[in-house]
């Protein structure tokens, strides 16, 4: 049987960079060295929450710093188990609690702009990516050793004076429980988007719309899969066909116009109702000439107020191979595009389980209009270094059973073997006699003794061994527990008692 | 403490030690060799240009990786038509029109890119799980599952075919 990672690997060297690529690179990187200059600083401007839209309405748009809601934290708001300040000129960090158990360790801070700028930005052409805010380097020291800390906003970006952030890192079975340590953060970065206006001469695109009239069903045609699921079903994937019509739509694309434009089903299957998939919108434009043709492909949509862009994704028919399509709907999707640009646009509202993406509306239409150019840049927001000496002041609670049960599962069985729990952990392994991991939703809950549950989330470890038949899958919870409150564990639909 | 690294470094030694990583992630992305040729130089340009000392040699591969990610996805933005040129005008590139004919190659071909990215990462790379979550700028989690979602993929797509051993092994690195 042949080794799949030595396959791929030896497969791949078969490609190897050519010396004249390497010696090009080389050169131009020696030039690159010698006219370099610092990147200059960029300053912070005030944040727009309102946004005029035709016929003299006023419509506020909530600001949300995060695409898709905020990062939840594993420790609760009110524990604050430390409370250590560490200031300079540009930033303030309080460190507030830490929790944790022998795997992993949370810890919590806030950080606070001493002079109330703001340490995000979202103005008409730039606007922070509040998910990606972090320190440049986190990093944890425990007796000697260095442990990397990720940083994840759990704030929900409605000031944007003063950020919270919780830091994880993974103890890899090390107990660090009330041990001392030090949490070294360095300069606080942030992500920024920046675009450039396109010349856009509708307030919305429902203005747009309203000009163009939506084009019926007959407009569009299936050119493939958008994607194909693992039961063996697809979500087609549609284009929209070329229209008649003659819309000229910006300033800076005058021999461009708007030929169709309609909203029609496309992107993913709603699992909530059955096959359906959502409606979305879909542009196509014809461009004037070539040098418009490139610059229309950077073209992308941007909700008014809230100044967030609906991303790469939404742009239709301009795919690679492979993203989302499979290659031979790409090259027909190209035939078929014939010159034009296709733009697709989905929309989807955030709820407390994530986003759920929805067919757009009529209403949707005025939330949108068109940008281009728009890209991410990396800034040091504020500099410097702030230090904390704590203890890591948690105890590691837990629970581990053996049960060697039999598990029902599609046609077949599993046999779990070993159960771990601890605050913040759940491992599970046992033998498997059927493909499970491919086939069976893998659901797995905690059940309290009050009667109350967790689902313990995605899996994020472990993994099933073709040739010995055992597994071992490992959790990190949600949030922390109190072990000794745990009743039992649901597998596959089975309870696992946990006896004290 | 750990320093951070120097911000002028020795940049022949940096190119040889991940040139392979960003040739042949851009490669499997663009599959083409002119495109990935021009990621290649564009990525080690951009790593001159950046004005700011790495602090570890994982904070700069993390960095190469997502930047040669970006630069793949400006590029596929005019894929369409830089395609139209002829292959007489692809001078010196490697015959990519075999390119994974057969092998494994060909199945991870057929993946989305965010897929082929992670299982590139891991197979290719041998990163464990959460440095590809750091160069990629995603969770723990969400690394985890694009893998498993990746391999879910793969391991379809490999049924009835080519049987690989290793395919299975554990996922926590």
């Amino acid at each position: 049987m042949q080794d799949f990672r030595k396959s791929y690997q030896s497969e791949m060297k078969k490609y190897p960079v050519s010396k004249a690529l390497t010696r090009r690179a080389l050169h131009r990187m020696k030039e690159e060295k010698e006219k370099r200059g610092r990147v200059k600083w960029i300053a912070v401007e005030s944040i727009a929450l309102v946004a005029v839209l035709s016929g003299g309405t006023v419509l506020a748009v909530q600001y949300n710093a995060f695409d898709e809601g905020p990062y939840r934290g594993h420790i609760p708001a009110d524990q604050a188990n430390i409370s250590q300040v560490q200031e300079n000129d540009e930033l303030k960090v309080t460190m507030k609690g830490v929790a944790g158990d022998k795997w992993m360790a949370y810890l919590t801070f806030e950080v606070e702009s001493p002079d109330g700028k703001p340490l995000m930005e979202n103005s008409r052409y730039r606007r922070s990516n509040a998910a990606r805010t972090a320190f440049q380097t986190a990093t944890l020291n425990c007796e000697g050793e260095n442990y990397t800390v990720t940083c994840l906003r759990i704030d929900d970006g409605s000031d944007p004076t003063r950020l919270t952030f919780e830091g994880s890192l993974f103890t890899h079975g090390k107990d660090l429980t009330g041990k001392k340590a030090t949490l070294t953060l360095t300069n606080l970065k942030d992500d920024v988007t920046v675009w450039e206006d396109a010349g856009f001469q509708f307030d919305s695109l429902y203005e747009l719309c309203e000009q163009a009239g939506l084009a019926g069903g007959d407009a569009f045609v299936r050119t493939g899969d958008f994607i194909t699921y693992s039961d063996g079903t697809s979500a087609p994937s549609y284009m929209i066909k070329a229209g008649d019509k003659k819309i000229p739509f910006s300033s800076q694309f005058p021999n461009s116009y708007i030929d169709n434009v309609g909203i029609y089903e496309g992107g993913e299957r709603l699992t909530s109702n059955g096959k359906r998939q959502v409606k979305w919108l879909y542009l196509s434009i014809t461009p004037g000439n070539e040098e418009e043709a490139a610059a229309l492909e950077k073209l992308t949509f941007q909700e008014i107020g809230s100044n967030r862009i609906m991303g790469e994704e939404q742009i239709q028919g301009t795919y690679p191979p492979g993203e989302k399509e499979s290659s031979q709907d790409y090259q027909d999707k190209v035939a078929m595009q014939d010159g034009r640009v296709i733009l697709g646009l989905s929309v989807h509202d955030e709820t407390e389980n994530g986003t759920a993406t929805r067919d757009i509306t009529e209403n949707d239409l005025y939330r949108f209009r068109l940008v281009k150019n728009a890209r991410s840049e990396e800034i040091i927001r504020k500099e410097g270094t702030w230090k904390f000496d704590f203890l890591m002041d948690f105890k590691t609670k837990e629970r581990s059973v053996e049960v060697d049960q039999k598990v029902p599962v599609l046609d077949g069985e599993i046999t779990v073997n070993h159960i771990y729990l601890s605050n913040f952990s759940l491992k599970i392994s046992g033998i498997y006699s059927v493909d499970f991991m491919k086939k069976a939703p893998m659901k797995t809950e905690i059940i309290f003794q009050d009667g109350t549950e967790m689902d313990t989330g995605v899996k994020v470890g472990g993994g099933a061994d073709l040739n010995t038949e055992k597994f071992e899958f490992e959790w990190m919870l949600p949030r922390g527990i109190d072990v000794d409150e745990v009743a039992a564990i649901r597998f596959f639909g089975t309870e696992f008692p946990l006896e004290s | 403490m750990k320093q951070p690294l120097e911000q002028e470094p020795d940049w022949e030694e940096v190119l040889y030690r991940y040139q392979d990583m960003v040739y042949h992630l851009a490669l499997v992305h663009t599959k083409s060799a002119t495109d990935a040729d021009d990621v290649f130089q564009e990525v080690f340009l951009r790593l001159v240009r950046k004005n700011s000392a790495f602090e570890s040699e994982d904070h700069r591969k993390a960095w190469l990786i997502r930047t040669t990610l970006n630069c793949c996805n400006s590029f596929w933005n005019s894929a369409w038509k830089r395609r139209t040129v002829s292959m007489e005008e692809c001078g010196d590139a490697i015959d990519i029109a075999h390119w994974g004919e057969g092998g494994v190659l060909e199945l991870i071909d057929e993946l989305p890119p965010r897929y082929r990215t992670v299982i590139h990462l891991f197979y290719y790379e041998d990163m464990p799980i959460e440095q590809i979550g750091r160069a990629l700028k995603i969770s723990y989690n969400a690394a985890a599952k694009r893998l498993s979602r990746a391999r879910e993929l793969l391991r379809k797509k490999l049924e009835g075919g080519t049987a690989y051993a290793g395919f299975s092994e554990e996922l926590s690195k």
